[in-house]
């Protein structure tokens, strides 16, 4: 019985083969040398700090390619918080990690797109970067140092046979040349003292299993923050966490964007998080976005039947309902993605038009925008 | 025999009783095997459950739930204390006559991708325990699988599938599924939705509380989601550090909470509405090991009220009214 789960040999080794091709020149244009005029352009709008456009990150995999995100565009102005939310699989972290660059090639790669990023440098003037192009080899001037990521999982992102304070000392090391041991280790003990850690001393000598999950969470934060970024990417920050730590740790993080004067991407799949913490809220679904807004638009005003779904299902608990609203059926598979609206077959609103095109973005505010045939009509009448 | 052991003050409406459960583990041993340190996982737990209603088991990480809901089944033997099971003194029990018991409570557990064998269909792990317990005859057990699979929305060519061409949903249903072929009384759902993605965690809820219905199951739901467990259950238990804090109706629980654990858990979680500024109690450092707990109160050192009695003396276990017992000096 044929099993259209299955792939054949022979189709495999096609996809093998078309995807080679593809990924030779990528890696090539990705480890290429170049001058910096070429990666370097202007923001659209100057009160940003982060615009990413049409980005299309592909991973080229033996079932064929993918598009784990295709055709993002999203904007993070400066000191605002952008909550990214949306379930595992709908792109969300590796929007992030395109933007950190830190795919894991050669299956992974920036298919096309820009991500404009406003660097300041050491002398103060401001520089853009187009980091999808950007050579591998040149990326050090941005990751770490302007941008900085805390991942999700404080367990395994800390190298177990360094201390503390060695990995903290090290990223004064990296970014600023010249520094002294000392210097270094102001910069950590200073770092250790804005997280919250009450006895800074013992836990720069403490190796990471020697803390709880919470200080190891606190310890990455300050690790994000020992180079002064202008934008922080929380990458579930607080998953791993239970939810008195949670608490803490999202206090910390408001507290610190005060702090710092920067911008916070906040990457989760928690609603109740986003509402918290976010300033503008951009919900993703297999692989683009389907809505963003003010935190007030999307949550007082939803659009998208998938937000609208999502806020229902999720038990709160100030509700009293007998039974939850869900949403039926199953994130699509990634891969050979349909042309029409991808949530067609889980939408229980759809119209004749659903199965056409895929909608384009559609604006109902000055910063609320939605993808969804529904709201056409309202938009050419008024 | 164990069967024939008087239970003293037994309510026959109640399904599961555990009086003053304790678990530990050994953690050092001399070369003798006497152990000279130990974990308490579970201390001193106790609560009786009536038949079709739902206990929600709550607590962060490390605070012994999940043992607790182990023990239950006796998937881990308890150090003292009784289980209770209709009317059965189930604590000794050899593993044979467990197995008389097991067809009557079962586990669902946290990941579904690890509590699935790869190599068998599902048809397959859904009909060994029938052809085990000999639930059906034997030329009935492939039509009493399809039909288990329907109710628990799984189309019937899954039949022939196996684990991993499902994704965390289905597989959870596939762990309902496997829970419920042998018609049990009581299932421990350990964590059932935990691994999964809002929009699924919904479809799971909706059908565990649809089965409760259909079935008359009685369920022990274990998670650390406070949300999920106001939703579901009917009681609720808060544990910290291996002991009971609070127990009660989910209505007392959650319109007066009584220990400020609870109070504390209850505002520590985010709630999805930016106008919605909640006054959050935020408690200070991290939860102690549970091998070395400490002293008198376990919650003292993180607690906004500790006074200096909390320090030297534990807590008792009381009831302040309809069942709704906690263990705090400040009552």
């Amino acid at each position: 019985m044929a099993n259209k789960n299955y792939l054949t040999g022979r189709e495999i080794r096609k996809i093998a083969k078309e995807n080679n091709k593809i990924m030779k020149r990528l890696e090539a244009y990705k480890n290429r040398k170049c001058d910096e005029s070429e990666y370097l352009t202007a923001m659209h709008n100057p009160a940003n700090i982060l615009e990413i456009e049409d980005l299309h990150t592909y991973f080229f995999t033996e079932q064929g390619v993918v598009k784990a995100v295709n055709g993002v565009s999203l904007n993070i102005p400066k000191n605002a918080t952008v909550g990214i939310v949306g379930e595992s699989g709908c792109g969300k972290s590796v929007t992030s990690m395109s933007v950190m660059r830190l795919l894991q090639g050669p299956t992974g790669q920036i298919y096309s797109g820009e991500i404009r990023f406003n660097s300041k440098e050491e002398d103060g003037t401001e520089k853009v970067y187009d980091i999808a192009k950007m050579p591998i080899r040149d990326i050090h001037k941005i990751r770490g140092n302007q941008i900085a990521m805390i991942f999700q999982e404080p367990m395994t992102s800390l190298n177990p046979v360094f201390t503390i304070g060695q990995q903290l000392d090290e990223v004064t090391f990296i970014h600023r040349p010249g520094a002294t041991k000392e210097d270094a280790k102001a910069k950590s003990m200073e770092m250790l003292n804005l997280v919250g850690i009450a006895a800074p001393e013992r836990v720069y000598a403490a190796f990471p299993h020697e803390l709880s999950g919470g200080m190891r969470q606190r310890v990455m934060i300050a690790m994000a923050l020992a180079a002064d970024p202008r934008l922080i990417i929380a990458d579930e920050p607080t998953t791993a966490l239970d939810v008195t730590i949670q608490a803490q740790i999202l206090d910390l993080l408001r507290d610190l964007k005060d702090k710092i004067d920067g911008s916070i991407m906040l990457i989760t799949h928690d609603l109740g998080i986003i509402a918290e913490m976010a300033d503008y809220v951009v919900v993703m679904y297999a692989g683009k976005v389907i809505e963003q807004g003010t935190a007030k638009e999307i949550f007082h005003n939803p659009m998208h039947p998938y937000t609208i779904g999502l806020q229902k299902s999720k038990p709160t608990l100030k509700s009293d309902s007998d039974m939850l609203f869900n949403i039926p059926g199953n994130v699509p598979n990634p891969v050979n993605m349909p042309n029409y609206c991808y949530f067609k077959e889980r939408c229980d609103r759809c119209v004749k038009k659903c199965s056409g095109d895929y909608p384009g973005m559609i604006q109902v505010s000055p910063t609320h925008y939605v993808a969804c045939h529904l709201y056409e009509e309202d938009q050419n009448n008024g | 025999m164990a069967d024939e052991k008087v239970i003293e003050n037994y309510d026959p409406e109640v399904i599961l009783e555990v009086r003053n459960l304790r678990k530990t583990f050994p953690l050092k041993k001399t070369i003798t095997g006497k152990v000279t340190q130990e974990l308490v996982a579970v201390d001193d737990v106790s609560f009786s459950l009536k038949a079709g209603e739902t206990l929600g088991i709550v607590g962060e990480s490390g605070c012994g739930k999940t043992t607790l809901g182990r023990a239950i089944l006796k998937l881990h033997q308890p150090t003292g204390g009784r289980i209770i099971f209709e009317g059965q003194d189930i604590t000794d029990f050899n593993s044979k006559q467990m197995r008389e018991i097991r067809k009557k409570m079962q586990i669902i557990f946290q990941d579904p991708y690890s509590s699935l064998p790869p190599r068998d269909t599902v048809g397959g792990i859904l009909s060994e325990p029938v052809e085990v317990h000999k639930i059906v005859p034997k030329h009935e057990v492939k039509s009493y699988v399809l039909d288990l699979m329907d109710k628990c929305g799984l189309r019937d060519y899954y039949f022939e599938r196996y684990p991993h061409e499902f994704s965390g949903g289905q597989r959870q249903r596939i762990c309902i599924a496997r829970a419920l072929s042998v018609n049990p009384k009581l299932v421990i759902c350990d964590e059932p939705v935990s691994a999964l993605d809002v929009s699924i965690q919904a479809q799971i809820i909706n059908l565990l509380k649809k089965l409760q219905n259909e079935m008359g199951l009685t369920y022990v739901f274990i998670s650390h989601d406070l949300s999920v467990v106001k939703y579901i259950s009917d009681k609720i238990g808060v544990m910290y550090l291996g002991s009971m804090v609070e127990f009660g109706t989910k209505e007392d629980i959650f319109s007066r909470p009584l220990h400020p654990y609870t109070q504390a858990l209850f505002s520590a979680i985010p709630h999805p509405d930016p106008d919605v500024k909640m006054n959050r109690i935020i408690l200070k450092g991290d939860i102690p090991s549970p091998a070395n707990p400490p002293k008198g109160c376990r919650f003292h050192t993180r607690c906004p009220h500790a006074m200096d009695i909390c320090k030297e003396e534990a807590p008792e276990y009381k009831d302040y009214g309809n069942g709704h017992c906690a263990a705090c000096h400040l009552l």
